[in-house]
């Protein structure tokens, strides 16, 4: 089954349109989406859970429209938007019972565990949270009611690095169930490196590339070479290139590389930015 | 929704301190003065406007945003809302019944149809404003509704003053007050209930940002 | 079971799962109908990709290096002579490819590479 199928949506606000849309993030598979401020990623968390409205094309969550029912299908969905909009007043112990009467499946035990793992302090108000401390906490609420899916938006952006690497390393456990998903939004490319299946480029509305992450890096490599040298290689191979005075560095279709050059192995980041860079030159 | 109005309960036990003291004052007031009706009617107002307090604090929390990512319906969001108002207004008018009571019988004044028509008053004016409030705030969110609300309340409130007086002297001139007064109190609740459905439906296709 | 991931090598992470498990095989550090770690559990374990860790047990099944029962899970095949005969082939070869690339970058012709090779053989 499929946690996500995104169909040909559409949305438009003056200034910005998110165009046709098509993604499909299989049960058991972390999906990331990067792509720079601006270029849909909120937009497209909002439009899968109905906050804002589809001008056109479908969403189907765990088997189930967006538009049928959505609370229901909200019960199996753990939510990190990039501001975790708490009430400022209410301490964790405090969201914890209104989380119990919210959620069907909601598990006092392992939110209490969480508060204590991420030393998260019960009776404190939410005002006073670091943005760390905050996003902890709606990390720990989304764990907490045994979701199937989680949706999380820049949710490990504003952590320091130790403390990313946890809760990524929450979220890959996370998928040890087949039936678990989650797709995640980042522009810290590394971290959606390090644990994503797919991975999914958003650049000005329009969805750029969607791989399988490791296909990608055996699918690309980078070579350093001079210009006349990359003239080689047939233009429809290169994906980007990034020229200096003293040589040319281009990300290329390993096949399309004749055997001989230099090249070395390329990773997501720099596959983006050659990516966006191409993209805006057009 | 029980869980939205359990965070409505915190909420009002933190946000609402400020309103407990100035309600205080105004009672005691109310029994002490010389039976100057705004200090009687302006705990119940207040009362009547917790729920758009609420809101105002919520939409600077980003909490409409965060409601949606739960398993509420719109419409369970936009209820709590309107039964937190109820209780609210509810708690107070039972405040107030009870401080009139121990006035009027200090006065040595006491009539059951006096107060039942001052409280079915007060029930009215308590709900009217959050009716009319409410819509607004849930169709265009909570700055540009507490502006009209502003306007509002500062073109009712010496209306109101005046026409309540003319209307309670009238209590004890003619019998057709009362049933004026009940009228009112029918048309508020009316009033509310529509209100209620008419939020819901705004609230529904909102698109929240 | 011993398997390093390697992030920085060039070489694809399937193809480190799929020589490092065939290598354990043909050193017999894995016996014979020996039960593998899960796909998930290899791939969370790893922190590597469930799809990547799937095409590499797909493969080392295809190559007869082990066998799925449903429901139960993977486990090692029995040794083929045959098979071990055709992986060290392949590995051969591989060397020899990178012979070829050496001696490329030096400009060497067949003929010294032959040269070269023979004069091996026969020390």
């Amino acid at each position: 089954m499929n946690a996500i199928e995104i169909k040909n949506l559409c949305k438009s606000y003056p200034g910005f349109s998110l165009d046709h849309l098509n993604l499909t993030l299989p049960s058991g598979c972390i999906m990331g989406l990067i792509g720079e401020n601006g270029a849909g990623k909120s937009t497209t968390m909002k439009l899968i859970l109905d906050i804002i409205r589809q001008d056109q094309g479908t969403v189907t969550l765990l088997g189930r429209d967006n538009r049928d029912r959505l609370q229901l299908t909200k019960q199996d969905i753990g939510v990190v938007l990039d501001e975790v909009g708490i009430c400022g007043c209410l301490n964790p112990k405090q969201v914890g019972k209104i989380m119990a009467h919210a959620y069907s499946n909601w598990d006092s035990q392992t939110y209490a565990g969480y508060l204590k793992t991420m030393a998260i302090p019960e009776n404190k108000p939410f005002q006073s949270f670091s943005r760390g401390m905050k996003m902890k906490l709606g990390i720990a609420i989304a764990l907490s009611h045994r979701a199937k899916l989680l949706l999380l938006d820049e949710a490990t952006s504003g952590l320091d690095p130790v403390i990313r690497d946890e809760i990524l390393t929450m979220f890959s456990e996370f998928t040890r169930d087949e039936t678990h998903a989650v797709l995640m939004s980042s522009h810290i490319v590394s971290d959606l490196e390090k644990i994503c299946d797919y991975i999914a480029f958003l650049h000005r509305g329009k969805l750029l590339l969607c791989q399988e992450k490791d296909r990608l890096k055996e699918e690309y490599a980078i070579v350093h070479c001079t210009t006349e040298d990359l003239q080689v290689i047939s233009p429809s191979a290169i994906q980007g290139v990034k020229k200096t005075a003293y040589g040319v560095e281009a990300i290329v279709a390993r096949s399309a590389i004749p055997s001989g050059m230099a090249i070395s192995p390329m990773d997501i980041e720099q596959l983006f930015i050659f990516m966006v860079k191409e993209a805006s030159e057009i | 929704m029980k869980g939205l109005l359990l965070k409505d309960f915190y909420s009002v036990c933190k946000y609402c301190r400020f309103f407990a003291i100035v309600v205080g004052v105004f009672l005691i007031v109310s029994y002490f003065g010389d039976g100057n009706l705004f200090f009687t009617i302006y705990p119940c107002l207040i009362a009547g406007m917790v729920p758009i307090t609420l809101i105002s604090y919520e939409d600077r929390d980003k909490w409409h945003i965060f409601a949606q990512t739960l398993p509420f319906t719109r419409a369970q969001i936009v209820s709590a809302k309107y039964i937190t108002g109820l209780c609210s207004v509810g708690i107070m008018l039972l405040l107030t019944a009870i401080a009139q009571t121990i006035q009027m019988v200090n006065a040595q004044s006491f009539l059951w149809a006096d107060l039942g028509q001052l409280l079915l008053l007060i029930l009215s004016i308590g709900l009217i404003f959050p009716a009319i409030a409410l819509p607004i705030v849930f169709q265009f969110g909570v700055e540009k509704g507490r502006i009209l609300f502003i306007v509002m309340i500062a073109m009712a409130g010496g209306g109101t003053a005046a026409l309540i007086n003319v209307e309670l002297a009238d209590t004890f001139l003619a019998g057709k007050t009362a049933l004026v007064i009940v009228l009112v109190c029918a048309g508020a609740a009316v009033l509310y209930a529509l209100s209620w459905l008419l939020s819901i439906q705004l609230y529904k296709r909102r698109q929240l940002r | 079971m011993t398997i390093l991931i390697d992030n920085k090598s060039g070489m694809p992470i399937y193809e480190q799962i799929c020589s490092q498990i065939k290598a354990q095989i043909i050193s017999g550090a894995l016996q014979e109908d020996e039960a593998l770690p899960s796909i998930r559990n290899l791939a969370k374990d790893l922190r590597i990709s469930v799809i990547t860790t799937k095409r590499a047990y797909d493969e080392l099944e295809r190559e007869g290096f082990l066998y799925t029962i449903a429901a139960k899970g993977c486990f090692v095949a029995p040794k083929n002579v045959e098979l071990l005969r055709e992986e060290n082939l392949k590995k051969i070869e591989s060397y020899m490819d990178k012979i070829l690339q050496l001696a490329a970058a030096c400009n060497l012709s067949k003929g010294d590479i032959l040269e070269m090779m023979t004069n091996l053989m026969e020390e």
